[in-house]
Order: structure tokens, then sequence, then C-alpha cells
């Protein structure tokens, strides 16, 4: 009978885990998945996963959304961004109420680029 | 909050910022700066997204609003158009006047059609308004919008990070399980299909379960030890007295009742001998005498009953058995004598009854 080794378990958790962000990625972002080369890209995505980790978000949805903003913001946007650094450090804070802020602020952040003048971020 | 650079793993915030205005930057400065507490900041980036997401929708509403009132407009000119060349060609009354009347009907038939469908599209778009408030927002926040429920739609949040996703096959999973000969990423091989599982073998016959044992008696559960009696209530301690109730104050007097006024005398009625005689009443007219009553006819006669059968003779009866005779009644013992009785005494002589007066003659 064929098992499978632990390690063989983990390499299909995290190819499981890219290939659904990535194909998300495509989805909603066309113009820019089409100028990237994700084979390079997936190694950013597991270190964002590792730091993720760290920050307490320990679940894949969790997870993906860190990852998803890093791909977003850039690679050090967990510590150039202020309030993101303090929502992220805050022990007392659950990942879930962790992600919703920082899909919020990835949403605000856009309306504010996209917005004309006479429109305010709020 | 620094504009951002162009982020190492993609592009989608460096291309905003190129295409953003310079008085974004404050507000991004705003939307970057930490609060109180990081509890206090999600909850303003909750609230600024629901106000953004409102704001749209108001938005979408009165623009649809617009287009409702602008079509009403042109379907009012365009009826009142008609109208006229209606009355333009009864004023004229010619042939080619009747076909520009009909083409005038026509046309103010076809205007109010466009004018209910322009209701209609305006409705419907006030209904969607509010859902489709993140399409009208800009490319990037709509992409980044659905690309959060997709995250929240493809990743489970209960499930740790770093487990694959096992395809489920109890149909019920809305997730869509990874396709593993697509590869996710470009230059990487597809994963090889899944060998087929083996058939389960059969299982084998359970064999038969042993009878339970019986089960023992239960032990006898000892006795409870007697409560302990509950020691007596104290006894309340007595109340203070009440303070007396302070006198009622005397009640005032009641006002005199004015004097009810005088009932009017009533006429006095007029005596019964004044009442007029009745007039005396007619004779009775004498009744005529009856007629005499007819003979009434003779009864026939009753025909004769027959003589009646005379009675069998009955058969004697037997003898009556003889009754047995009486045995003798043994002879009663002697009654013993009866005790003499004693003397009456004498009885006293009556006193003499006094002599009764003499009743007086009537």
């Amino acid at each position: 009978m064929n098992q499978i080794s632990s390690e063989q378990w983990k390499q299909l958790g995290r190819d499981s885990f890219d290939a659904r962000l990535i194909a998300i990625i495509r989805r909603n972002h066309p113009d820019q998945a089409a100028k990237m080369d994700f084979a390079s890209v997936v190694g950013g995505f597991h270190r964002q996963a590792a730091k993720a980790q760290r920050y307490g978000l320990t679940d894949e949805h969790s997870a993906a959304t860190y990852v998803y903003t890093a791909w977003l913001m850039g690679d050090e946007f967990d510590t150039r961004i202020p309030a993101i650094a303090q929502i992220l450090n805050d022990r007392r804070m659950r990942a879930v109420d962790k992600a919703k802020a920082l899909g919020n602020f990835s949403r605000l952040v856009f309306r504010t680029l996209s917005a004309p003048a006479s429109r305010g971020a709020a | 909050m620094s504009l951002p650079t162009p982020p190492a793993l993609g592009g989608p915030l460096a291309d905003a910022v190129a295409a953003a205005e310079p008085a974004a930057t404050q507000q991004l400065q705003q939307l970057a700066a930490p609060a109180a507490d990081a509890a206090a900041k999600a909850a303003a980036l909750q609230s600024q997204v629901e106000d953004a997401a409102g704001e749209q929708a108001r938005q979408a509403i009165a623009e649809a609003q617009g287009q409702a009132a602008q079509a009403s407009q042109q379907a009012q000119a365009a009826q009142a158009a008609a109208e006229q060349a209606a009355a333009q060609a009864q004023s004229e009354a010619s042939t080619e006047a009747q076909q520009a009347q009909a083409a005038a009907g026509q046309a103010a038939q076809q205007a109010q059609a466009q004018a209910a469908q322009a209701q209609q599209e305006v409705a419907k778009a006030q209904a969607q308004a509010a859902a489709a408030a993140d399409q009208a927002a800009g490319a990037a926040e709509a992409a980044t919008a659905n690309a959060t429920k997709d995250l929240a739609s493809e990743f489970s949040s209960t499930t740790p990070i770093g487990v694959p996703a096992v395809p489920c096959a109890c149909t019920y999973c809305i997730r869509p399980a990874v396709d593993p000969a697509i590869p996710a990423i470009p230059g990487t091989p597809a994963l090889p299909a899944l060998p087929a599982m083996p058939d389960m073998p059969a299982m084998p016959a359970m064999p038969a379960m042993p009878a339970m044992p019986a089960m023992p008696a239960m032990p006898a559960l000892p006795a409870l030890p007697a409560t302990p009696e509950t020691p007596a209530l104290p006894a309340l301690p007595a109340m203070p007295a009440m303070p007396a109730m302070p006198a009622m104050p005397a009640m005032p007097p009641m006002p005199a009742m004015p004097a009810a006024p005088a009932m009017p005398a009533m006429p006095a009625m007029p005596p019964t001998d004044s009442l007029p005689a009745l007039p005396a009443l007619p004779a009775m007219p004498a009744l005529p005498d009856l007629p005499a009553r007819p003979a009434m006819p003779a009864m026939p006669a009753m025909p004769a009953m027959p003589a009646m059968p005379a009675l069998p003779a009955q058969p004697a009866l037997p003898a009556l058995p003889a009754t047995p005779a009486l045995p003798a009644m043994p002879a009663l013992p002697a009654m013993p004598a009866m005790p003499a009785m004693p003397a009456m005494p004498a009885m006293p002589a009556a006193p003499a009854t006094p002599a009764m007066p003499a009743v007086p003659a009537f």
C-alpha cells in the first residue's frame, strides 16, 4: 500500500494553497497577473505565509489574506504602514478580525487612489 | 505613510499610485495612521468601508432617478406633439390629415410604451444599485473587493495552513476541488492522476455476542442518618408600637340644601256627580221562537241473543289426604301461686262540694 510521507503531505498543502491563491489573483487582476512570473512569486508566497503565522494568522483564510495583501502592497507592508503594524501586533485581536481589517484597508487604499478629488476616503 | 513604492510581489498598487491624484496622498496618510488601539482602528476601517458602500449606492440611485425623470419628460413631449397633430388633423378634415392623425396616435402610443419601459428600467436599476455598488467603484477597488470575497470562499477559516484541500466526494461541498491536471504555476508539471481506489474487501460476519451475565443484586442502601431537628426559630422581636394616627379634622358641616320650590297645585277633579248621564240603552229585540225538533225515527229491534251452551260437568276432585293428628302437648308445669295482693287503703272521704249559686232567670 502506498504511503504519503509527512514532507509529501506538507508539499501537497503548499501546492494547494498556492494554486488557489494564484487562481484568485489571475481571476481578479488579469492585467497584472499576465505580466508576472508566478514560478518566482511562489517563494515569496511561502515567506509571507510564514510571517502571517508569526502574527497569529494560522488558519489558511487569514494567511491567504495576508499573502494577498502583501502581493498588493509590497513585501514590507506589515512594518511600513503604521495602522497595519498596530493591528497585526495586537495579541488580543483574533485572526479573523485581523484578516477582515487587512481586506478593508486594501479596499480603502484602492478606493482612495482611484477616486476623483471630490470623493474622500472617509 | 509615505506613498508606497511599487510592491515587490505585484503591481496593482504601483499602477494605482501612478494614476492617483495628488490629493490622495493626504487621505492615504490618514488611512495609514494608527488609532488609539488596534480594535479601534479595525472598527474605523470597517465603518469607512460601509460608508463608502452606502455612498456608492446613493450615487447609483441618484443617477437612475435622473434618467427616469429625463425619460418621463421625453414621453410627455412626444404625447403633447401627438395630441397637437391630432387636433390639427381634425380641423383640416382631409384624407392626408386623417393619415397624419393616425400616425400621430401611433407615435403617442409608442411614446407611452417607451416611458413605461424607462420606468421599469429605472426601478430595476434602483433595486440593483445597492448590490452593484462595488462594481461602480474603480476597477482596482472592485478587483480587490472581489478577491476578498473569493478568499473567503476558497480558504477555510478553521483549517490550519498547510493542509491540502482534498476533493470531497460528498457532493454537498460548495468549494470546488483543485484539478491536479491543470498546473497552477506555469512551467511546473501537472500532478499525476490519482489511482483509483481499490474495492473494499467484504467484511467477515461478526461472531455472535456472548450472553450477558445476570446483573448482581443491588446492595441495600445504608439507612440515611436521621435528619437533625430544625432548631426552633427565635421569637420575632416585638414590633414597635405604631405611632398614633393624627386625629382626622372635623368634617365641615354640609351646606344647607336650598328649599325646593313648591309644586303647583293640581287642578281639582270634577265631582263624579257632574258627569253626564249615559243615554238609555235601546231595548233588545225579542228572540224568535225555536222551531220544534223533528221526531226521532224508531230504533230497529235488536236481534235475539243465542242461548249460551251448557257448561261441561267438572270432574270430581280427589280426596285430600288426612291430616296426621297433632301430638299431644306436654303438660305445662304448674305455675307458682301468685302472692296475695295487699289490701287497698281506704279512700279518704271527699269534702262536701259547696252549693252552686242559683242561676238567675233570663
